[in-house]
């Protein structure tokens, strides 16, 4: 780049003579001040401003108090984090942990009742990947894999009656075969609420 | 502690990028002033990444002695090699702002501190930095390295199921690799920073070509779109590469204008770098050598081979950061996936019919939703109306020509990206590609006539 290249295209100047004075520039100082303000003022940038950007202006303090990490993780991730973070916490590093089919969570966690209140269909809790995201101690084994695969599992989830993670150990033949029969659901990740809700009213 | 590595971090950027900047300005002056400041940061960090993954590929372990030392390598040999570069551009360091630039300046540190803190304070949560972008990037810190870690060694080839996201351009992740194996929580706090050096530098290239009141309104502009912010702190690849994208483009205008060295340089960087984060934007920037072709022909009316050069380098410098990441780690170090050829099936059918019912999903689900972008789709038509009107009144080439043209580039190449990939959708690729529409609507305001006869200014430089 040292070669000294043409311009491409010369731009026409034309310069003001010496001593021609500029003219103040009213419509510039008009618009300085007017263009910002009505812009602002334009509804949705009016509304945008108030709910959004003060609205997280106004939680910076409030989430100032509260810096650790588990629960910054918490309030951004929801039941996927609880789930994966209670496995990680009480299974033993490098164990292979059966992820419980998504359809599991959503069939007892929530009943016909509750179910149109549903907001987030759960499918993270069926992601492989978002599993070794929050839990990278563990190995997550599916019932997507082969046989022999899910046979090597050594830990796994249950929902208590009163919806509280329990913790099982697949230690022996009998409790696979419960297991696999508690998890003997549709394996398919639903990602959309109408289909979640359809599903949980079906049960 | 937080504050004294994120400090540090941006230091870090801002040195790397300087030092890149002394590099490229190859014996001319480079003055430190707001834009350059700003850039640094921004190609600072892009350099950052690229490093990182030489080094990775090189076998070097990934670790803080790593991390810090490569850019400081970088950093000293840009200082030690171009030391009289960067000495007289310390000796001529003033401040070229005034009164009228400090309520923009007080905007622009408003509208920093949300994405800035949201960005440090909160994880990655977005589905795509779940599965792909943070995810390698959490296994690589603790593991040493991209490619050995547990991630793509035991557990992928065990679930058998190969995500996307996993190779998207590398930037985003090796982003959050440095700032992660720094020891910043969450890693993320990269991206808030991006958004406000960007939001610096885009007020004050508007500055050195309008008055305040001009580059205040476009400053305003860019800012005041929901979904643009909105990824100013939720990590994905999208915001980034809208940056570097826009940095490719504006001295893609400045080379056309002056025919500068330093120009072309700058605008292959930052093309490269868009490249860098989001892998389909090589599919744009043909077109841009195509241009340069063609108003290199018009001046010299001759072919020859001088005439090429611009062009070539135009298009072949981001290709190399396609090809970096997506052929040569994916194919040497990455594991077996599905290769792009695959994913390429152009869809049968009517092509009219198609591209029509594109256009009419494109304006519903993107284009027209004022969720999305507020005023600003609104604006830049009216605008782009008075100033294509003008023009052809005048019979001459529209203001900011260089700016409509790549905001044509981006739209129809999209158009074509929609016929050709069957990955590529509407809702969210075209949604969040629509991003680097963003700044370029802004700095129309800028260049267009509006803008020109607001600032005064009477000159025919388009």
């Amino acid at each position: 780049m040292a070669k000294k290249t043409k311009p491409v295209q010369t731009a026409k100047k034309t310069v003001p003579k010496e001593g021609q004075k500029q003219p103040f520039n009213y419509l510039a100082l008009f618009f300085y001040f007017v263009a910002p303000l009505i812009f602002v003022s334009l509804p949705r940038n009016k509304t945008w401003l108030n709910d959004r950007l003060m609205t997280y202006y106004r939680e910076i303090p409030v989430q100032q108090d509260s810096l650790r990490l588990d629960f910054r993780n918490a309030q951004r991730h929801g039941p996927a984090f609880t789930v994966f973070d209670f496995a990680c916490k009480n299974v033993p590093k490098g164990s292979r942990f059966l992820m419980p089919p998504q359809t599991y969570f959503l069939k007892n966690l929530y009943d016909k009742q509750a179910s149109a209140q549903l907001q987030d269909p759960l499918n993270f809790l069926g992601e492989t990947s978002i599993f070794s995201f929050h839990c990278m101690d563990l190995i997550p084994i599916t019932l997507q894999m082969d046989e022999q695969t899910v046979r090597s599992a050594q830990y796994t989830v249950l929902l208590s009656p009163q919806k509280t993670l329990q913790l099982v150990k697949i230690e022996n033949d009998t409790i696979y075969k419960q297991i696999r029969q508690i998890f003997d659901l549709p394996l398919d990740i639903i990602t959309d609420r109408q289909k979640a809700i359809d599903f949980i009213n079906a049960q | 502690m937080q504050v004294l590595l994120i400090t540090a971090f941006i230091a870090l950027a801002i040195l790397a990028g300087l030092s890149f900047l002394a590099m490229v300005h190859a014996g001319k002056t480079l003055r430190l002033n707001l834009a350059n400041f700003s850039l640094s940061y921004i190609l600072g960090t892009g350099i950052i990444s690229l490093l990182t993954l030489i080094a990775e590929m090189a076998g070097l372990p990934l670790g803080k002695p790593l991390i810090w030392g490569v850019p400081l390598i970088f950093i000293l040999t840009g200082f030690i090699w171009k030391r009289h570069t960067l000495a007289e551009c310390f000796k001529t360091l003033r401040l070229s702002l005034g009164v009228a630039d400090i309520p923009p300046l007080l905007v622009i540190i408003l509208f920093g501190i949300v994405p800035v803190w949201r960005s440090y304070y909160f994880p990655p949560y977005s589905y795509d930095s779940m599965l792909g972008i943070d995810l390698i990037a959490k296994y690589a810190v603790r593991d040493g390295s991209i490619s050995g870690s547990e991630l793509f060694k035991t557990l992928l080839p065990l679930s058998k199921a190969y995500d996307n996201q996993l190779f998207y351009a590398p930037y985003a992740m090796l982003m959050q690799v440095v700032t992660r194996g720094i020891g910043i929580d969450f890693g993320q706090a990269w991206l808030g920073l991006l958004s406000f050096f960007f939001n610096l530098y885009f007020y004050a290239i508007a500055r050195k070509h309008a008055h305040a009141a001009v580059a205040f309104f476009a400053l305003l502009f860019i800012l005041f779109v929901p979904e643009f912010f909105a990824y100013t702190f939720i990590l994905q690849t999208d915001y980034s590469n809208a940056v570097f994208f826009f940095i490719g483009a504006y001295y893609f205008y400045a080379y056309h204008q002056e025919g500068k060295d330093t120009s072309l340089a700058l605008a292959c960087a930052g093309m490269f770098f868009a490249c860098w984060s989001r892998t389909e934007t090589i599919f744009f920037i043909p077109f841009g050598s195509l241009w340069l072709l063609v108003a290199a022909y018009r001046k010299v009316k001759a072919v020859k081979l001088e005439i090429i050069r611009a062009p070539f380098l135009f298009s072949f410098i981001p290709a190399l950061a396609v090809f970096l990441w997506s052929v040569l780690y994916k194919s040497l170090y990455l594991p077996d996936t599905k290769s792009l050829g695959d994913q390429i099936q152009t869809k049968s059918g009517n092509l009219a019919a198609m591209v029509g019912q594109h256009f009419r999903e494109m304006n519903e689900v993107v284009i027209f939703k004022m969720e999305y972008w507020n005023y600003a789709v609104l604006l830049f038509i009216i605008a782009c109306v008075i100033g294509l009107s003008l023009s052809a009144y005048k019979k001459a080439p529209p203001r900011g020509a260089v700016f409509l043209f790549w905001i044509l580039v981006i739209y129809a190449g999209f158009h074509l990206l929609l016929l050709i990939f069957p990955a590529v959708n509407i809702p969210f690729t075209f949604r969040r590609g629509f991003f680097k529409l963003i700044p370029l609507m802004g700095f129309y305001f800028v260049l267009g006539d509006i803008g020109r006869w607001i600032s005064g200014k009477t000159t025919e430089e388009a």
